[in-house]
């Protein structure tokens, strides 16, 4: 049943007033009351994104963050129509607003990428997985990974070091994020540029290791030798323990 | 979100990783580090920030025991919240009914967010911030002294 635009004018009003805090006349609203409505629904906001970025929250302490979480909520109007989405709009907005900038903080918005792609891999829709056999340590068989992974490359190691330490690591860092089909643990590995990059190829569609290294190796320049084809071989053994990858197709 | 971060195709990470870190031998390209679960890992970070926060802001708070901060001002107890902050995990049901299988899971992050479910009559920060009005309603008692 869709809503009258005169339901759709009071609840924009409401919308409104409830981010902002100015009051406009709205319809059959209690003036006494409003300021509750404020309150609600900041608390629900402040909630999400305190579980959300429990780091962030340690390392900015209570006052910053709380202080951005109360610009967050007055200045950006959420799109995402679900809540456990809402972290992510967090992220964008102090990428779009360069908030770090402003507390001194360079690498906040990637620890909050960081802490926000746990939600997102945890809240990954779930998809039917195709059937597949064991690896046989073979570089000519196909390989399926499992779909719900992401892989994140970093200028600061959000996922390794402490905020003291952090500015002066600056580098490349790579972390590959994935949920477990069993447990639905999410779970983090620190990855080389390499590796992640391997894992990225072979995630855009099943292809063999022997392609995907020699796909590397013309888009990197580099000589793909045997050794490093055998160290392919033990790593996707490894990724085939941890469920990173699921087999062949 | 920087796209750039997040890799969705080889030729988007071949052109942002960084070179050299394939000058290196075969056994190097493939050291690989396992992190752990996201309660894991989370703890682990929030353990070795806990220490280092002090020397990044100078915060006075943190200097205070319990029992130095007067009532209503959300000192006492302030580090028993960070502490379950730690220890709570981050996301579980975000969904809002969906997916309850995940629910199940042991390093769920979140609790259940159903909207309109906020923290009514919960923080005195917070309603602070979110009305203005600073409205009265709050009594010594009712605000953060002895943590959440």
């Amino acid at each position: 049943m869709s809503l009258t635009n005169e339901t759709k004018d009071i609840q924009s009003k409401l919308a409104e007033y409830a981010r902002t805090g100015s009051k406009k006349e709205i319809e059959g609203a209690r003036d006494d009351r409003l300021h509750h409505y404020r309150r609600l629904v900041y608390n629900v906001v402040k909630g999400v994104l305190d579980q959300g970025f429990p780091i962030a929250k340690e390392i900015m302490g209570e006052e910053r963050w709380d202080d951005l979480v109360f610009d967050f909520f007055k200045r950006h109007k959420c799109q995402e129509n679900e809540v456990w989405k809402m972290p992510s709009e967090l992220v964008e907005f102090v990428d779009k607003t360069n908030y770090q900038e402003s507390i001194g903080l360079p690498y906040l918005p990637e620890l909050l990428l960081f802490e926000w792609l746990e939600i997102q891999v945890h809240g990954m829709q779930d998809v039917a997985l195709p059937n597949t056999q064991e690896f046989g340590s073979d570089l000519d068989e196909a390989l399926v990974l499992n779909p719900y992974l992401e892989i994140a490359q970093f200028q600061y190691p959000v996922h390794l070091r402490s905020a003291s330490e952090m500015e002066a690591n600056k580098g490349h860092y790579y972390l590959l994020i994935y949920r477990e089909l069993d447990s639905h643990l999410v779970k983090f590995m620190n990855l080389t540029g390499f590796t992640a990059i391997l894992l990225d190829t072979l995630g855009q569609s099943p292809k063999t290791l022997r392609h995907a290294l020699n796909e590397m190796g013309q888009s990197l320049g580099m000589e793909i030798t045997h050794e490093i084809e055998q160290k392919a071989i033990e790593f996707i053994e490894k990724m085939v323990e941890k469920g990173v990858v699921l087999g062949v197709k | 979100m920087k796209k750039q971060q997040v890799l969705k195709s080889a030729a988007l990470a071949v052109g942002t990783v960084a070179v050299g870190s394939f000058n290196a031998n075969a056994a190097n390209l493939f050291e690989t580090s396992d992190l752990g679960s996201g309660a894991e890992l989370r703890n682990e970070l929030l353990a070795k920030n806990h220490s280092s926060v002090n020397t990044l802001f100078n915060n006075s708070e943190v200097e205070l025991k319990c029992g130095e901060g007067k009532c209503g001002e959300g000192k006492c107890g302030g580090e028993k919240s960070k502490k379950a902050d730690a220890k709570d995990s981050k996301s579980s049901e975000h969904k809002c009914g969906e997916k309850s299988k995940k629910a199940s899971a042991k390093d769920s992050k979140s609790s259940e967010h159903k909207c309109g479910e906020g923290k009514c009559g919960g923080d005195k920060k917070d309603a602070k911030k979110s009305d203005e009005s600073k409205s009265s309603e709050h009594k010594c008692g009712e605000g953060k002294c002895g943590g959440h």
